[in-house]
């Protein structure tokens, strides 16, 4: 639905005249949006329904911390955005066997699916499993550099987080990516 | 950075944001809470280093710090170029009250098994509000009429019309009558057969407020007269 759709003049003038109930109403559609927007940008592989399923998720978990604990400051992007976050693990939760993070150090998260998956899925889990494996190899800083980079961070970000100058990040980063790309090109993956 | 590479990157960076479906953090996992302090600058680099070392191992944890990085983005984006001026001002001033009404919103999830007429009580006023449309009514999508019942004194009436999923579809204020025709322009955007809520609040001429249940009402679920 378009945001026209929300009555924008009414709400404006509900603010003019102090009654902020259609404006509260019109501040509960922008943090659906908000939320839904920021659960869609972290899971890009969900369908639409899942999205709107953990979008609505994390509305219910917004009132109850309400209720249990009013925000001071009310509902900052920075608050919401965090709300979005522990629903989409919370999602992760519940759609997989709890595992420790000692387990998944044994066991590198490698346990079978739930589901069959077609076959370009599982070239992916093989992928997956390969980068896994490739990465517990390489030296610490390197670890390091490739991690940050497969979760999406581009150099200057990476820098920031580890301390590092841009030499040293570029460096890491650089040796890094071809450390694994060399180690996947033995496991069979050959270049893209 | 060449084609080529942006495209193995691209390939390896969506085979590791999708292996969360495998494995999953435990319930109580402390570094849930680390990762998104690192994941957002918040952690001193050392810290973050060591969380890291641990991370690294655990492709679920990394899936966890990868949406959590993906939700700072989209938050960096949305919020500091994109948000209309209300957002920010009401997200300093106006979110209790939001809160106050997304609170009464959430009766929704209940209000399954709420049955009898809801009456509140405000500033000492009782008042109630009752459906004049049956439960299991299913309005034609033209004149889609809601009507209600409401106690003496009332002034106007303020209406809020939503989706099962809360969406808001409208919000008309000011109502002389104790109807309210759900606009074409609202009608379009339900889908046949599709159930809303709404709810009433009466204005007293005092200024006191009364809020109803939340009714719920299918749309257009029977053929429509030519």
């Amino acid at each position: 639905m378009s945001e026209d759709h929300i009555l924008p003049s009414q709400v404006a003038d509900s603010l003019r005249k102090g009654r902020t109930g259609s404006a509260a109403i019109e501040d509960f559609a922008v943090v659906r949006r908000y939320m839904r927007g920021a659960i869609a940008r972290a899971c890009p592989y969900w369908s639409s329904d899942e999205v709107e399923e953990v979008t609505q998720r994390a509305v219910v978990r917004l009132v109850e911390l309400e209720m249990r604990k009013p925000q001071p400051d009310g509902f900052t992007p920075p608050y919401l955005s965090k709300v979005a976050y522990t629903s989409i693990v919370d999602e992760f939760r519940r759609r997989a066997p709890e595992v420790s993070l000692e387990a998944h150090e044994e066991t590198r998260g490698e346990f079978p699916s739930r589901e069959q998956t077609p076959e370009g899925d599982c070239r992916l889990s093989e992928l997956r499993r390969a980068i896994w494996a490739c990465l517990g190899n390489l030296i610490r800083n390197r670890q390091h550099a490739v991690a940050l980079l497969l979760m999406g961070y581009k150099n200057r970000e990476i820098a920031t987080l580890t301390g590092w100058d841009a030499k040293q990040t570029e460096n890491h980063v650089t040796r890094g990516r071809a450390d694994l790309r060399s180690c996947l090109e033995q496991k069979g993956f050959g270049r893209v | 950075m060449n084609s080529s590479r942006d495209n193995e990157l691209l390939k390896w960076q969506e085979a590791v944001q999708e292996g969360a479906s495998e494995s999953a953090p435990d319930s109580h996992d402390p570094s849930i809470e680390r990762i998104w302090d690192a994941s957002r600058g918040n952690l001193p680099p050392a810290e973050t280093r060591e969380l890291l070392d641990r991370v690294v191992k655990s492709p679920a944890h990394a899936r966890a710090w990868s949406a959590a990085r993906a939700i700072s983005q989209y938050e960096k984006d949305e919020y500091s170029e994109n948000v209309r001026p209300e957002f920010k001002f009401r997200a300093w001033r106006g979110w209790l009250s939001a809160a106050a009404v997304i609170v009464a919103i959430s009766g929704v999830a209940v209000w399954m098994s709420m049955k009898a007429p809801f009456e509140s009580n405000l500033r000492g006023e009782r008042a109630t509000i009752e459906s004049l449309i049956p439960d299991d009514a299913a309005l034609p999508r033209t004149g889609a009429a809601l009507r209600w019942q409401g106690p003496p004194g009332v002034v106007e009436y303020n209406i809020r019309v939503f989706r099962e999923d809360l969406e808001p579809l409208v919000v008309e204020e000011g109502l002389d009558g104790a109807v309210f025709v759900l606009p074409e322009s609202v009608v379009t955007n339900i889908g046949r057969g599709e159930t809303v809520l709404w709810q009433v609040e009466a204005v007293f001429g005092d200024g006191k407020r009364a809020l109803s249940e939340t009714f719920k009402v299918r749309i257009g679920e029977k053929s429509e007269t030519p």
